[in-house]
């Protein structure tokens, strides 16, 4: 007995030594070794912020104090690269006299991150289109991928607002619906409805159990796919009421409707959840821009109106589906609130699915996200409206 | 020779076991029974987001996406109390016919982080004083202890706002100086100066030596003096090459000027960051009130003059004065900022520097009033928007 207790104890002891040494040759590869793309998948919430503080360049996003993260300046790879104000594109430079310059705010729609070159993006060929027309212009590409209309508008007053813009084009929404109204249940009343309901700070973060503290462990169960990467805990920062990751989950699993889903459809979810934030949130960004003497431009959302290249996360049907629809219903109702904003302010709208051929499936890369050639056409479609409604002459 | 290291390896076994249980009973303490103040002093950056993730609301400051941390909504204690919109105060309630909305932006000095009871702050007794004039005034203290123009700015930007308010009062630039201003080196191009130079995201929270992960090491450091609270790196999160916390940590230690300051002074390390987000800001702030039709009043920063009570942090009289130097110098500059831009903008401003009156008596430190100081403060503001008749006095028969 005495001697299958003394082994047991020595296996035990070899056990929680192997995996120490494990554990820590994990944690040293992660941190020294693995190269970007790796690490951003496996590692933890400290590791990176670690990580970060070494070397503030070296991932394509750097976190900030009040946007949460923003783009690394001076980044580069390969044609991709961000300027020393952590714009996508070459350096502003001086304004030259009678230039015009204009400055398009969005989200990975108008960054068009899945467009490889910065020249390819649709802010580069907006600048352009309008030079080839004669026209001075710069054009500063100020999207950010996963922002929403909040980081947006924070960025406008903090940031974009200091350089001298004369024109600036608002394109996004679909971040808003995915990120901020998948939020139940939600209080009846509209001014108890801070944006805390759908987003957290630091507690959000850290929102993982904690058997995913190990390296070993995580990384297993992110390669079973039974966890997500803690990168996304660090953008998205979801209150424990936003559903939008178990929607997605139970899409990608084909187990939905289950949990939440099944007491409430997503529809009542954003019926109940309209979008005030995103109303209020574009209200202050137009009015600042005016009283700064800046022209808005806002420009309504489309979505790729062909079965073809129209995956958003969700690969395969039924739940592919679910979620395009819910998105399209979601965009709808954020255009709307452009167009609602537009004469209500009496602010130019440039009503973008209307011209582009949205059911070419050959112009998107998913379902926003358009290629170097779809880009090319929103440019110089968005170039003719400022051109032919004379707000740039 | 194998009975030392017998001895030696049972030493190190019973050491590291006494350490292990040490740190499990340390992190059970921190975690499930510490009060307010331990937590705040002896949390880990990790242990208080974790305590935060499980109970929003359990200390005065809650986490928040933008600004970094928001007052804890519906949060009592004693004669405190902040309503369900997270506002120093009780509840707003509905905007009644004729009533006028006042709100009040600031820093600790408005939330008046050294009055117990809420009904003490200026704003409160800025109400009641407009109220005892026949004025149906209702004041919002929108006032949160170490926030900066920044926070201010992007509070009112998202909720603020949102309330019918009529007319807002600034009164801040403090912690502009402290937490944005002593930053060394700085980039000389000026559009290049983002905020991310003098603060960090979460990133600047983790900025700590690795020692201090183990509860008990960092309790000890920090009873020692040795290590700041990681609260305090939570509601700063400071770049590294913003000095604030050395100019502190040398003054506490008395062996200021060194370092960093051996070559550059602090008074130069303020010019060559002049207030230009300070600017930028306020410029904004006033820009986006007049839009919305509210009132922008500005007021200037009144220091404690006196030589009584005029400590900041540090007690001892040459760190005092060191202190007091530095921060006449830094907040003559912000208050030159707020002239400049009333003058601009044409709006209203009190220079409540030059009409408070200096006397040591009024104030807990050398920025923050008593109870007495605040009154003064409500009652000098109440007359100047009387007198130059942003509100009007109601008629009588």
């Amino acid at each position: 007995m005495k001697k299958i207790f003394r082994l047991l104890f020595v296996w035990l002891i070899v056990l929680i030594i192997l995996f120490a040494t494990l554990e820590i040759l994990c944690d040293i590869y992660i941190l020294h070794f693995m190269d970007k793309g790796t690490f951003t998948n496996y590692a933890s919430v400290e590791q990176i912020f670690r990580r970060v503080n070494k070397e503030r360049t070296e991932l394509k996003a750097t976190l900030h104090p009040y946007k949460g993260y923003f783009l690394t300046p001076n980044y580069t790879d390969g044609c991709n690269k961000h300027n020393s104000y952590g714009f996508r594109g070459d350096e502003l430079g001086e304004k030259k006299e009678g230039e015009i310059w204009i400055a398009c705010l969005g989200e990975s729609t108008t960054y068009d991150s899945d467009i490889e070159c910065w020249e390819d993006a649709y802010p580069a060929q907006l600048e352009k289109t309008l030079n080839e027309k004669g026209i001075k212009a710069k054009v500063i590409n100020a999207g950010v991928d996963g922002w929403t209309s909040f980081e947006i508008l924070i960025d406008f007053t903090l940031h974009v607002s200091k350089f001298p813009v004369d024109i600036v084009i608002y394109y996004g929404g679909l971040n808003d619906v995915g990120q901020t109204r998948f939020v139940y249940p939600i209080p009846d009343n509209l001014l108890e409805r801070d944006i805390v309901l759908a987003r957290r700070g630091i507690d959000g973060l850290f929102n993982y159990p904690f058997w995913e503290r190990s390296s070993l462990l995580r990384i297993f169960m992110l390669k079973a796919g039974l966890a997500i990467p803690h990168t996304d805990l660090i953008f998205l920062h979801y209150s424990p009421e936003n559903r939008m990751n178990q929607f997605i989950i139970q899409l990608i699993k084909g187990t939905y409707p289950s949990g939440i889903f099944k007491e409430v459809s997503p529809e009542k979810i954003l019926s109940s959840n309209p979008p005030i934030w995103f109303e209020h949130n574009i209200r202050n960004l137009i009015l600042l821009a005016k009283s700064k003497s800046i022209t808005p431009v806002l420009m309504t959302y489309m979505i790729n109106t062909s079965n073809k290249n129209d995956i958003l996360i969700v690969p395969t049907s039924p739940g592919k589906d679910i979620l395009k629809n819910i998105m399209i219903r979601g965009i709808n109702e954020t255009n709307d609130v452009l167009k609602k904003l537009s004469v209500e302010l009496n602010t130019a709208l440039y009503d973008l699915p209307s011209y582009f051929p949205t059911e070419n499936p050959s112009l998107f890369l998913d379902l926003v996200h358009n290629t170097p050639q779809g880009a090319h056409i929103k440019a110089e479609l968005l170039g003719e409206y400022l051109i032919n409604s004379g707000i740039c002459k | 020779m194998t009975r030392y290291f017998k001895i030696f390896l049972s030493f190190v076994i019973t050491a590291g076991v006494i350490f292990v249980l040490a740190e499990i009973s340390t992190n059970i303490y921190v975690y499930y029974f510490a009060d307010e103040d331990s937590l705040s002093r002896y949390a880990s950056i990790t242990q208080l987001a974790r305590i935060f993730n499980k109970d929003k609301n359990k200390l005065r400051i809650t986490p928040h996406p933008y600004t970094v941390y928001t007052l804890s909504p519906n949060y009592e204690e004693g004669c405190n109390k902040h309503n369900l919109y997270g506002f120093r105060g009780k509840e707003l309630g509905t905007k009644e016919d004729g009533e006028i909305w006042i709100a009040c932006l600031g820093e600790s000095t408005t939330y008046d982080y050294d009055i117990e009871c809420w009904e003490k702050a200026y704003p409160a007794q800025l109400e009641k004083y407009l109220n005892e004039q026949g004025v149906k005034a209702k004041v919002i203290n929108a006032g949160v202890d170490g926030w900066t123009s920044f926070e201010i700015l992007i509070d009112f930007n998202l909720r603020v706002s949102r309330l019918p308010i009529d007319i807002l009062i600034y009164y801040g630039g403090f912690n502009d100086i402290i937490f944005t201003r002593l930053v060394h080196p700085i980039p000389k191009n000026p559009l290049e100066r983002d905020i991310t130079c003098a603060r960090w995201g979460i990133d600047g929270m983790f900025n700590y030596p690795f020692w201090e992960t183990s509860s008990v090491m960092r309790i000890i450091l920090v009873k020692l003096g040795y290590a700041i609270p990681h609260f305090d790196l939570f509601s700063m999160h400071l770049s590294p090459q913003n000095c604030f916390i050395d100019v502190v940590v040398q003054l506490l230690n008395r062996s200021y000027p060194e370092g960093i300051f051996k070559d550059i002074p602090i008074e130069n390390i303020l010019l060559n960051n002049p207030p230009i987000w300070f600017e930028q800001n306020l410029t904004n702030l006033v820009l986006l009130a007049k839009s919305k039709s509210i009132i922008p009043i500005l007021t200037t920063y009144a220091l404690n003059k006196s030589k009584h009570n005029n400590h900041f942090i540090v007690r001892d009289e040459k760190s005092v004065a060191i202190i007091n130097r530095i921060m006449s110098f830094g907040i003559k500059e912000m208050n030159s900022v707020i002239e400049k831009i009333a003058k601009e903008q044409n709006i209203p401003i009190l220079d409540l520097d030059n009409s408070y009156p200096v006397d040591g008596n009024l104030f807990t430190d050398l920025i923050h009033n008593n109870e007495q100081g605040a009154q003064i403060k409500a009652e000098l503001i109440a007359k100047f928007l009387i007198n130059s008749h942003i509100i009007n006095l109601p008629k009588h028969d």
